[in-house]
C-alpha cells in the first residue's frame, strides 16, 4: 500500500516534471510581427531575381558557359526535365509564404502599410512564377496542412487578380498611418515607408503585368481602363534614377548578392567564372559601337580582349574562363558603382528604373499611355546608360542614338518603332532581368534571330517557352498537376504567348 | 496503475501459502575448470519446484522438506548433476561444462539473471572469448555475422566506424530503428558503443524482440543489445595484458579505364583531345610517348612523363592504416565483494595519409556486500583526441579527379615545385595533398559512464533496488582552414584561377557538442515459490532526463594566417546555439511465473510519460505477454531422450508506445535567414516544415513464436523464430506542394508491417577428435522482409533521402532513381539522329535497400593449444546505388568510359520512336560521339541513376582467426604467466561481388540513416584488416 501510494505521488509529480517542452531555440509565430519578416522576405525576393536566371541568360544570347566547365547538356540541349529549375517553384512559394505570413500578422495588428507592401510583394512573386509556369495554385495556395494538394488556377484568372490586389494594396498604403505601422522606416528595406515610391513601384508593376498581355486579342480595352486607373492615381511610374531595389545594408562580408555571385570575392578575385559574354549579345554591341559593352561585360584577363562564345559548344580550352569575357562589368574589387555589378553594397533591384521607361515607352507606342514615343525611347535607352553609370552617359547616348546610320539605334531611321523599341529593351535587360527579356521574347518574338544552341544533343528548333512543373508536384500533388494535362518545354505555351 | 495494484495482490497472497521446512543443506558450487564459484546455479529438489540460486560465490543454502531424496544442480553450459542426500546437510559440488548448451543462464532485462528456458522472446548470449577472438577494435565488429537478426554495416572506414546496428530491420519509416544499447543496466547512447573496451566485456545479450520494452522504455522496441562488464572474480588477483598490432590496406578499388589520359574535349573526328592541365580523362589513346603535364614554371621548366596509364597511383595514394591498442586489466574479489579495473590506449592511424584518432578508457567496477545491502557501481572514462582531414570525400575525389596518366604520389610534397598550389599540373582541382595539409579538423571527445546501484534484500522473498545511472559525452572539435595566395606569375599565366585555386584568406571554425543522459529506477522484486509455481514480480518507477546543447563559432578572414582564433578574425562572426531536453517517466511491472521449472508466462505493463509531446497526448501504456513450455521436461515420452535433450516452444506478443520526435517539435518556427542580422536589422522566415501540436505516440504491435532444439546432450543446437511486427500511427515527415508555404508537415500517420524469420544452427562435429582436435561450427539465417500499407491522405510514397522511399505495397525502404525514357517493352528509347537515349524525369521503383537474406558462418577448430577460427557472412536481396559511379564518369577514369574504346556505338537493346507512336529497334544509328559526348553527359548518361544500381548483395569473410595458447605445463615453470596467447588475424579479407559492382563496399553507405544502399565518393575506398594479438595473463 506504501508503494502504490509512493507511485501515485511520483506519478502525480510526474506532469510537471515533463512540462518542459518550450523552444528555448527558435521563435514560434506567436512572438513574430511584420516588421521582423518583411526585410528577409523582401531581400530574398531580390535576391532571387537577379541571381537566379543565369539558364535564361544562356538561352537567350546574353551569357554562355566558360569553356573551363563540363557542359550542363540538359540545358543546353534545351531537353530539360521536371527537375529542371525546379528550386525556383519551392523558393517562390516560400518566399510568398513569409509575406503571406507578415500581411495576416500585419492584418491583425492593423498595420495597413504592411499589409500593401506583402501584397505588392506577392504580386511581383506570383507575376514571375507564373511567367516561368503558366496556371500556378493560387486560390488554395499558402494554406499550411489546411489543403495539403491546392489546386491549380487559371493564369489569365489569377493574373487579373494580381491587378486588383495591387489597387487593394494602394488603399491599404493610403489608409495607413507610418506611425502605426512599427518600425517600418526601417523594416521596408526598399523605400524606408516613402508612400508615393510605393505607388509608383505598384504602378510599374502592373504596367509590366498588363503590357504582357499586347498580343492577346481582345484585350485592349481592359488594358486601357487599367493603364487610366494607373493615371488617375497620379503617382506615376518608377522615374529616372529610382529603381525598386533592396538594401538591407550590405557590406562587404555580407554583399549584395549580384556581387556576390558576379563581382568580386573578399579577397579580390572574380567571383563568377562560370558565365561569360554571348557571342551574340557581344557582336549587336560590337556592331552598334555601344559604349555599354565594358559595362556589361568585360576584357578577357588573359590577352585582354572582348572575346564570347556561342552557347552550347562543348568545353575547350580556347574558350577557358581565362581567355573570354566575364559578365558583370565591374572591373576593380572592392565597391566599384560601375557596370552590373556596381559593388558589394549595391542595392538589390526588382524593377530598375530603365525597365520603366522602357515599359511606358512601349505604352505609348502601342497608345496606351499618352506621350511621345520617340521622346519615350530615348529617354529609355539614356536611362539604360545612366543606369550602368557609363562615363558622360548623356552625351554618349545621344551619340549612339543619333548615328546616321543605325537604324537599330536611331528612332528616324528605324521601320519598326516596336521593334527597336523591343530589341534597345532586351539589350537594356542584359544581366539585369533575363526573365522579362525571355517573357518579351515569348511574347514579341524580338529578338527574331536569337540563335539556338549549338549544342550536338539539341533536337529542337525552339527555344524553350515554359519550365515544366516540377517533378515533386507530380509525386505529392499529382491530381492538380495532371489537371493542366501534358506539359512540353516547346509547345505548351502560356496564355500571353500568341506569337 | 491498477495493473500494477493487482500484480501486487497476487504477490501477496502468494506469500500466504508459504509452508514450513524441515531441514537445511548448504554448500558451494564450483566449476571443475579452476574451481571457482559459480554463480546463479539452480539447485532444486527432484520432484518439486522448490529450489534456489546459488549466490556470487557459488554458495547456496536449500531448505529440505523431509520427503525430498535428491537435488539437482543444473547450470547453462554444464553438465546437470543429480546427488542422493542421504542425510548429509552439506554438499560441495563440481561442475563441468558442457559443450553448444543453448541453456546458459543470461543477463536480462533490469540485470536479471535468468535461464533461456524462462524467456518467450528471441534471445542471444555471446560470451567474451566470442567478441575478442579477432580482437576487433570495438564491439560491433566482433559480433557481426555471429547472431541471427543482428545486422552491423559498417557504412564507412576511416579513423571512426560508423556502424548501423539493426536487429530484425526496421519498424520505423523515419525514426531510430537501431538497436537500444543496455551498459551494466543502463540504457545509454548507441553512439557509446565506440567507447567500449571490448576486452572489459564479460557478457552480451541480445533481446531481438520487441518485449524488453516495458523494462527498458520505447527504445527497446528496436531489441535491445545488453552489455555487461567484467566484475572481477576468483580471491587471487588476475593481471592481462593484451596487445594488438593491426594494419589496414585498401582492399578494393573502383574499377579503372586505363586506355586514355587527361582531356575534355573531342577534335573533329571525335577522338578525345590531350590537355595537360585537365582533370577529366577524356584526352587520346595512350601512346606511351613523352608528354607535358601542367604549365611551365617561371624558368621555363615544365615536367615531361610518359603518356601511359598509371592505375597503382591512385591506391598507392592510400597509406596503410595502423592500429596499435594495448590493454591492461586488474581483478580480484573475495566473499563480500569484487572489483575490475582496465586501461586501454588505442592509437590509430588511418589510410587517408595524416589521419589520426587516439583514445584511452579506463575503467573502474567494483561491488561489495554488506549484510542485507549490497552496493555496486561501473564506471568508465574515454578520452579520443583526433586529427583527421575536415573531408575525406574532398580528398578521394580530387584523387579520382586525376586522370590515368598522372603520377600522383610524386606531388607528395606541396613544397615543391610542380606539387605546390601555384605549380601543381591541373588547373581545376587542388592537389589532394595538398587539400590534407590546408583542411584539418582537430577534436576531442570525453565520454563518461556511470551507474551506482544499492540492493536492499529486505526478506528472501523481497527486494528493493535503486540505480542512477549517467552518461556524459562531450565532443570540442576545432576545423581550419589554410590561407593561400597565388604568386604573381601563377595568376597571369593563363591559370584558371577559381573554384579550388583563389587567394583565400585563413578560416577557422569551433563546435562543442556537449551531452548528458541521467536514468533514476527504482525497482521492488518479489520472488516466491509456491507449490509448483514460482513467482517473480519487479515493479517500480523510472526516470530519464536527457540533455544537448551545442555551440558553434566561426571566423573568416583570420589576419594572422597561422593563428587559428576567432577573435583573430575581421568582420562578423558566424555564431550558433541550440540546446534539448526531454523527460520520461515511466511506472512498469513484470510478473514472471514458472510452473514445475518448464513452463512459464510473463506479463509486463508499462506507462510512460513524456515531455516530448502535449500534455493530454503524453501518457500512454504498452503490455506485452510472452510464455514458454519445455516439451523435453513436460512430455513424458520426450524425457531422457538421447537424441533430442531439449525442446522449447515460445511465443510472445508486445505492444510497445513511442515518440520519434526531437523535442520542441509540437510549434512550427520562425528563425533568422540566410546572412540575417544585418546590423540592427532582423531577418525572420518561416521555416519548412508543419509543426503540430497534436501528434500522439507511435504504437508496434509486435508478435513472434519461435522454437529451441538441442540434439545428443548439446552436440547440436537449433533455434528457429518467426516475427511480424505491425507499426501504425506513425509520425513522419510527409512532403506537401510548397505551394502550401511549407515543403513538409509532421503528422501521425503510416503503417508498416514488419515480419521475418531467423534460423540458427550449432553443432560440433567433432567433441574429442584425434589428438583432442575439437571442432565448432555454427550457421545462422536471417530473412526479412516489409511492406508500407498506409501514408497519410493519399500519398502513396514517402521520401526518406538518399533516394530511398517508403511507397504503399513495397518494402521499406525502396530505391526511386532516374532512368532513361524506355518504350512499354522497356527498350531505351533513342533519338533517331543523334543515337543519344535521354532522361525519364519520372523516377523509377528500383528495388529494397534494406538486406533482405543474411547468412552467418562461424567455425572453429581447436588442436593443442591451437584454435582456427572464422566468420564468413552473406547478405543479399538488396540493392544499392552508387552515385560515386556518375563522379567518376565525370572524370572520366572509370572502367565505364573506356570499355568501348570511346568510339561511336548502337545504344544496347535500344529503339526509335516513330511518329505513329510505334517503335522500330535501333540497329545502326550510333551515338554522335561514344566518349565525352556519351559518357560525361549528364543528360546522356551521368544523371541517369539506373546506370549505377547494382545488386548490394556480398560474401565477405569478416574474421579469420589463428592462436596459440602455451600449455598449462609450460606456463606452471614460469610461475608467474597464467595463460598466454599469440594470434594472428585478419579481417575482411576477402569479399565476393557481383560483376556488375564495379565501385565499392556494398555495406558502404553516406550515413547510418534508415535510408540505406547509396554511396558517393564521402566512402574512400574499403580496406582489410590483418593484425597480431599477445594476451598474458599474470
Amino acid at each position: 500500500m506504501f508503494a502504490l501510494l509512493a507511485l501515485l505521488f511520483v506519478s502525480s509529480c510526474s506532469k510537471e516534471w515533463t512540462d518542459i517542452n518550450q523552444n528555448p531555440n527558435a521563435a514560434t509565430a506567436g512572438s513574430m510581427t511584420a516588421d521582423l519578416i518583411v526585410p528577409q522576405a523582401m531581400s530574398a525576393t531580390a535576391a532571387r531575381n537577379i541571381t537566379s536566371y543565369g539558364f535564361l541568360g544562356n538561352w537567350l544570347g546574353f551569357w554562355s558557359p566558360s569553356g573551363s566547365f563540363s557542359a550542363n547538356s540538359e540545358e543546353s540541349s534545351y531537353n530539360i526535365t521536371t527537375n529542371f529549375g525546379a528550386g525556383l517553384w519551392s523558393n517562390y512559394f516560400d518566399n510568398i509564404y513569409d509575406f503571406e505570413f507578415a500581411q495576416q500578422k500585419a492584418t491583425a495588428s492593423k498595420q495597413g502599410f504592411y499589409v500593401g507592401i506583402c501584397k505588392i510583394m506577392k504580386v511581383f512573386n506570383y507575376q514571375q512564377l507564373m511567367d516561368l509556369y503558366g496556371n500556378v495554385p493560387y486560390s488554395e495556395a499558402l494554406k499550411g496542412t489546411e489543403i495539403i494538394r491546392p489546386k491549380y488556377d487559371k493564369a489569365q484568372d489569377v493574373y487579373d487578380d494580381l491587378v486588383k490586389q495591387i489597387d487593394a494594396a494602394q488603399a491599404d498604403i493610403k489608409g495607413s498611418s507610418v506611425s502605426d505601422n512599427i518600425n517600418i522606416t526601417a523594416a521596408d528595406i526598399m523605400f524606408k515607408g516613402d508612400k508615393t515610391k510605393w505607388y509608383q513601384f505598384s504602378n510599374t508593376l502592373k504596367l509590366r503585368i498588363l503590357m504582357h498581355q499586347s498580343e492577346m486579342t481582345g484585350r485592349d480595352a481592359y488594358i486601357k481602363a487599367e493603364i487610366a486607373k494607373i493615371v488617375a492615381q497620379g503617382s506615376g511610374f518608377l522615374p529616372s534614377g529610382l529603381d525598386a531595389a533592396v538594401n538591407p545594408g550590405y557590406i562587404d562580408t555580407k554583399p549584395n548578392p549580384y556581387w556576390a555571385s558576379y563581382g568580386f570575392t573578399q579577397t579580390g578575385g572574380e567571383a563568377n567564372s562560370f558565365f561569360r559574354a554571348n557571342n551574340y549579345s557581344m557582336n549587336i554591341l560590337k556592331n552598334n559601337k555601344d559604349p555599354r559593352l565594358g559595362y556589361i561585360y568585360k576584357l578577357s584577363s588573359g590577352d585582354k580582349v572582348y572575346k564570347g562564345i556561342d552557347y552550347g559548344l562543348p568545353p575547350i580550352l580556347a574558350n577557358g574562363s581565362s581567355l573570354t569575357s566575364n559578365i558583370g562589368g565591374a572591373d576593380a574589387p572592392g565597391s566599384a558603382a560601375k557596370g552590373l555589378a556596381k559593388g558589394y553594397s549595391a542595392d538589390a533591384w526588382l524593377i530598375t528604373s530603365t525597365e520603366s521607361l522602357f515599359l511606358q515607352a512601349e505604352a505609348i507606342q502601342r497608345g496606351w499611355l499618352t506621350g511621345t514615343a520617340k521622346t519615350a525611347y530615348n529617354n529609355a535607352v539614356t536611362e539604360s546608360f545612366k543606369w550602368l553609370n557609363v562615363v558622360n552617359a548623356a552625351t554618349e547616348a545621344t551619340t549612339y542614338l543619333t548615328q546616321p546610320d543605325n537604324a537599330n539605334t536611331n528612332w528616324d531611321l528605324a521601320t519598326n518603332k516596336l521593334s527597336l523599341i523591343m530589341n534597345q529593351k532586351y539589350m537594356a535587360m542584359n544581366g539585369v532581368n533575363h526573365l522579362e527579356a525571355w517573357t518579351d521574347y515569348r511574347r514579341t518574338d524580338i529578338p527574331n534571330n536569337l540563335p539556338l544552341s549549338v549544342a550536338p544533343a539539341r533536337t529542337s528548333t525552339k527555344i524553350p517557352v515554359r519550365l515544366l512543373y516540377p517533378q515533386r508536384e507530380y509525386d505529392i500533388n499529382k491530381e492538380s498537376v495532371l489537371a493542366q494535362g501534358t506539359i512540353n518545354q516547346f509547345d505548351s505555351r502560356l496564355f500571353w504567348d500568341i506569337k | 496503475m491498477k495493473k500494477i495494484y493487482l500484480s501486487f495482490l497476487l504477490v501477496l497472497l502468494s506469500i500466504v501459502g508459504a509452508v514450513a521446512q524441515d531441514r537445511v543443506i548448504a554448500g558451494k558450487v564450483t566449476t571443475s575448470e579452476d574451481g571457482s564459484g559459480l554463480p546463479g546455479v539452480n539447485v532444486s529438489i527432484v520432484g518439486t519446484a522448490k529450489g534456489v540460486i546459488t549466490s556470487t560465490d557459488g554458495s547456496f543454502k536449500l531448505n529440505l522438506p523431509a520427503t525430498a531424496k535428491k537435488v539437482k544442480i543444473s547450470f547453462v553450459g554444464f553438465v546437470t548433476q543429480e546427488i542422493e542426500i542421504g542425510s548429509r546437510t552439506s554438499l560441495d559440488v563440481k561442475l563441468a561444462p558442457n559443450a553448444n548448451e543453448l541453456t546458459e543462464v543470461v543477463v536480462t532485462a533490469f540485470g536479471q539473471q535468468r535461464q533461456p528456458r524462462e524467456l518467450g522472446g528471441a534471445m542471444a548470449n555471446v560470451k567474451s572469448k566470442e567478441l575478442t577472438q579477432a580482437n576487433a577494435v570495438n564491439l560491433q565488429n566482433g559480433l557481426v555475422g555471429k547472431v541471427s537478426g543482428l545486422q552491423i554495416s559498417t557504412v564507412n572506414n576511416g579513423v571512426f566506424a560508423n556502424t548501423r546496428i539493426v536487429l530484425r530491420g526496421n519498424r520505423s519509416l523515419t525514426g531510430n530503428n537501431q538497436a537500444l544499447l543496455v551498459l551494466d543496466g543502463v540504457p545509454v547512447n548507441l553512439d557509446l558503443i565506440n567507447s567500449i573496451n571490448p576486452n572489459d566485456i564479460a557478457d552480451v545479450t541480445i533481446l531481438k524482440g520487441a518485449n524488453a520494452a516495458a523494462l527498458y522504455g520505447s527504445d527497446a522496441a528496436n531489441g535491445v543489445m545488453i552489455v555487461t562488464t567484467k566484475k572481477g572474480a576468483g580471491k587471487k588477483p588476475t593481471v592481462t595484458f593484451s596487445s594488438v598490432n593491426q594494419f589496414e590496406n585498401i582492399s578494393f578499388f573502383p574499377a579503372l579505364q586505363t586506355r586514355f589520359g587527361a582531356g575534355s574535349s573531342v577534335d573533329k573526328f571525335g577522338e578525345g583531345v590531350y590537355d595537360p592541365i585537365e582533370n577529366q580523362g577524356y584526352g587520346d589513346e595512350f601512346d606511351g610517348s613523352l608528354r607535358e603535364i601542367g604549365r611551365p614554371l617561371e624558368d621555363g621548366t615544365i615536367q615531361k612523363y610518359t603518356y601511359e596509364a598509371r592505375p597503382k597511383e591512385k591506391t598507392n595514394f592510400f597509406n596503410t592504416g595502423l592500429t596499435r591498442q594495448n590493454d591492461i586489466s586488474f581483478s580480484a574479489g573475495d566473499d563480500r565483494g569484487s572489483f575490475y579495473m582496465s586501461a586501454q590506449d588505442v592509437d590509430i592511424k588511418g589510410t587517408v595519409p595524416d589521419d589520426k584518432n587516439h583514445r584511452n578508457t579506463v575503467r573502474f567496477n567494483a561491488n561489495r556486500k554488506y549484510g542485507k545491502f549490497v552496493g555496486s557501481f561501473s564506471s568508465a572514462y574515454t578520452q579520443s583526441n583526433y586529427d583527421v582531414a575536415s573531408s575525406s570525400g574532398d580528398i578521394y575525389w580530387r584523387v579520382m579527379n586525376s586522370p590515368m596518366n598522372i603520377p600522383l604520389t610524386n606531388f607528395k610534397d606541396i613544397n615543391q615545385p610542380f606539387g605546390d598550389f601555384n605549380s601543381y599540373y591541373n588547373d581545376y582541382f587542388d592537389n589532394p595533398y595538398q587539400k590534407i595539409a590546408d583542411n584539418r579538423t582537430k577534436g576531442r571527445r570525453d565520454q563518461f559512464t556511470g551507474n551506482a546501484e544499492l540492493n536492499f534484500r529486505a526478506t528472501s522473498w523481497l527486494s528493493f533496488m535503486y540505480r542512477a545511472g549517467f552518461t556524459l559525452d562531450n565532443i570540442t572539435t576545432k576545423s581550419t582552414s589554410a590561407s593561400r595566395t597565388y604568386s604573381d606569375f601563377a595568376k597571369h599565366n593563363g591559370r584558371y584561377v577559381s573554384r579550388d585555386g583563389q587567394d583565400s584568406r585563413a578560416s577557422v571554425s569551433d563546435q562543442s557538442i556537449f551531452g548528458t543522459r541521467l536514468v533514476n529506477d527504482f525497482m521492488i522484486t518479489a520472488e516466491k515459490t509456491y507449490q509448483d509455481f514460482n513467482f517473480r514480480f519487479t515493479g517500480g518507477i523510472t526516470s530519464r532526463e536527457s540533455y544537448s546543447k551545442n555551440l558553434f563559432i566561426a571566423g573568416g578572414n583570420l589576419v594572422v594566417p597561422t593563428l587559428f582564433n576567432v577573435s583573430n578574425r575581421t568582420g562578423e562572426p558566424g555564431v550558433s546555439e541550440g540546446s534539448g531536453r526531454s523527460r520520461l517517466f515511466a511506472v512498469l511491472g513484470d510478473l514472471q511465473l514458472g510452473y514445475k521449472n518448464w513452463a512459464f508466462l510473463e506479463i509486463t505493463g508499462r506507462q510512460d510519460t513524456d515531455s516530448r509531446l502535449s500534455q493530454g497526448n503524453n501518457t500512454y501504456f504498452y503490455p506485452s505477454v510472452s510464455g514458454s513450455v519445455v516439451l523435453s521436461d513436460a512430455i513424458g515420452a520426450l524425457k531422457d531422450n538421447s537424441l533430442l535433450s531439449y525442446l522449447k516452444v515460445k511465443a510472445s506478443w508486445a505492444k510497445v508506445g513511442s515518440v520519434s520526435l526531437s523535442p520542441y517539435s509540437l510549434e512550427s518556427t520562425f528563425t533568422q535567414a540566410g546572412v540575417y542580422p544585418y546590423g540592427s536589422l532582423p531577418g525572420f522566415t518561416a521555416n519548412n516544415t508543419v509543426l503540430n501540436p497534436n501528434l500522439k505516440p507511435e504504437f508496434l504491435d509486435s508478435k513472434e513464436w519461435g522454437l529451441e532444439a538441442s540434439f545428443w546432450n548439446g552436440r547440436a543446437t537449433f533455434e528457429l523464430s518467426n516475427y511480424v511486427q505491425d507499426n501504425s500511427n506513425q509520425i513522419i515527415n510527409v512532403g506537401i506542394s510548397s505551394s502550401t508555404g511549407y515543403t513538409g508537415a509532421l503528422v501521425n500517420a503510416g503503417e508498416f508491417q514488419n515480419s521475418g524469420w531467423e534460423f540458427d544452427l550449432k553443432f560440433t562435429p567433432l567433441l574429442n577428435g584425434p589428438g583432442g582436435l575439437k571442432w565448432n561450427a555454427s550457421a545462422n539465417l536471417s530473412i526479412n522482409d516489409s511492406k508500407v500499407t498506409k501514408l497519410y491522405e493519399g500519398l502513396d510514397e514517402l521520401s526518406i533521402g538518399n533516394s530511398n522511399y517508403a511507397i504503399i505495397g513495397q518494402p521499406f525502404p525502396l530505391l526511386k532513381l532516374t532512368d532513361y525514357k524506355r518504350d512499354p517493352a522497356g527498350r531505351v528509347i533513342v533519338d533517331a539522329v543523334t543515337g543519344y537515349p535521354s532522361q525519364d524525369a519520372t523516377l523509377k521503383n528500383k528495388g529494397r535497400t534494406s538486406t533482405k537474406y543474411i547468412l552467418g558462418l562461424n567455425s572453429s577448430l581447436e588442436y593443442k593449444g591451437f584454435t582456427l577460427s572464422a566468420v564468413a557472412e552473406y547478405r543479399g536481396g538488396s540493392y544499392i546505388l552508387n552515385a560515386l559511379g556518375s563522379d567518376l564518369d565525370f572524370t572520366g577514369i572509370s572502367y565505364r568510359t573506356g570499355a568501348n574504346g570511346r568510339q561511336r556505338f548502337v545504344y544496347p537493346n535500344s529503339v526509335i520512336a516513330n511518329a505513329d507512336g510505334t517503335y522500330t529497334p535501333n540497329t545502326n544509328i550510333t551515338v554522335a560521339n561514344g566518349g565525352y559526348g556519351f559518357f560525361e553527359s549528364t543528360g546522356n548518361n551521368r544523371n541517369i541513376q539506373t546506370n549505377y544500381l547494382t545488386s548490394a548483395a556480398f560474401w565477405k569473410l569478416r574474421e579469420i582467426v589463428f592462436s596459440y595458447s602455451l600449455p598449462n605445463s609450460l606456463l606452471a615453470k614460469t610461475k608467474a604467466f597464467k595463460s598466454a596467447k599469440i594470434a594472428i588475424m585478419g579481417r575482411n579479407l576477402l569479399m565476393l561481388r557481383p560483376t556488375s559492382n564495379q565501385w565499392t563496399d556494398p555495406e558502404f553507405n553516406v550515413d547510418t540513416s534508415n535510408a540505406q544502399g547509396f554511396t558517393t565518393t564521402g566512402q574512400t575506398p574499403p580496406t582489410r584488416l590483418y593484425g597480431v594479438n599477445l594476451t598474458l595473463t599474470f
